[in-house]
């Protein structure tokens, strides 16, 4: 018979918090902000690099689906320091699609021109949240309609 | 928690993720929350290595990396890590989970899986959240972590009215419509029979 062990660890971390600290949670949430602000154009370039390289492996006769599957969820990453709204979404919606195919759904090049048009027009956009809800919702109705046929 | 002080200037909190970029994010909003000590590693294996040479305080580990990914690496850690460290709160940013990949991230032991992108308020929150440590620790022959199992508090305090679209608000009022007589009740389980 296999013995369970309950048991509440004593943590450092915990003694730690339990102390006043220098600065308090909106302080720290305030320069939080500062500091993505900093990182923004570096993550601008990261998500123009991972999105050209989606767009090569599209044209490629046999599209590296594992680089693309890493491609697209390291746009969701740097969506952390960026204000780009849908922009997570529309790259989570392409990973969704790319997991399926290694599970071996057949891979559709259209499917994956649409999400990264997409991308493109969230990427580096002033457009207002209206539009981008559009441009999400027009993706999600894509992928619905592919998953349906 | 916006009113509360943070004293994560004496942690030493590692970081793992294999795109710098990410590591830098999760790197930048960790100091400005106070934390000096900030370890970085680019793989799980060089993680490994960092918590053989050294006592960490908070682990944030990357789920998908090449090699040794973030869920073996917190798994090995709960197992077969040194033994100042197997208790070390974890948690794992993912940008994504696949489908083929959900029950490995519920059984590999971490505190809690945070999803990307990261916001600083999600990851104080979630950092408040394990300091706490008021979660009980389970091992046995299939597992070693923090318990899975949570007890029904109702809806987080800052959240009243539920999280999801189904979650019930606290107060849940009067009945719209009479009570259903036993009859009724009993013909709902009543045994049908079924035509095939």
């Amino acid at each position: 018979m296999s013995v369970v062990r309950r048991f509440k660890p004593k943590l450092a971390l915990t003694e730690m918090m339990k102390k006043t600290g220098d600065i308090s949670a909106r302080e720290a949430l305030r320069r939080a902000g500062e500091a993505l602000h900093d990182l923004e154009e570096g993550c601008l370039g990261g998500v123009d690099q991972a999105l050209e390289e989606l767009e090569s492996q599209l044209k490629a006769a046999q599209p590296d689906i594992e680089r693309m599957y890493t491609l697209s969820s390291d746009i969701v990453g740097l969506c952390g320091g960026l204000s780009a709204e849908g922009l997570d979404v529309a790259a989570r919606s392409l990973c969704d699609y790319l997991d399926r195919v290694g599970e071996g759904e057949p891979f559709d090049g259209r499917i994956g021109a649409v999400h990264v048009a997409s991308l493109r027009l969230l990427h580096r956009s002033d457009a207002p949240s209206k539009a981008r809800a559009e441009i999400l919702d027009g993706l999600a109705k894509v992928v619905a309609r592919h998953r349906a046929a | 928690m916006a009113g509360s002080y943070q004293a994560l200037e004496k942690a030493t909190v590692l970081v793992v993720d294999d795109n710098s970029q990410a590591l830098e994010i999760v790197a930048s909003v960790l100091m400005s929350f106070g934390v000096r000590n900030i370890l970085r590693a680019g793989s799980g294996e060089e993680a490994q290595e960092v918590v053989r040479r050294q006592v960490v305080d908070l682990i944030l580990t990357d789920a998908q990396m090449p090699g040794l990914d973030g869920y073996d690496f917190v798994r090995w850690l709960r197992r077969e890590g040194p033994e100042a460290m197997r208790v070390t709160p974890a948690l794992i940013v993912t940008a994504h989970t696949r489908r083929s990949e959900v029950l490995r991230a519920r059984d590999c032991g971490a505190n809690f899986i945070v999803a990307k992108p990261l916001t600083p308020t999600v990851l104080l929150q979630r950092i408040q959240w394990v300091a706490r440590g008021d979660r009980v620790f389970i091992e046995c022959d299939s597992y070693f972590g923090p318990d899975r199992r949570y007890k029904h508090e109702g809806p987080p305090a800052d959240f009243p009215d539920g999280r999801r679209r189904d979650d019930m608000p606290i107060e849940i009022g009067l009945a719209a419509e009479p009570n259903m007589s036993q009859d009724e009740l009993d013909n709902i389980i009543k045994p049908q029979k079924v035509v095939t």
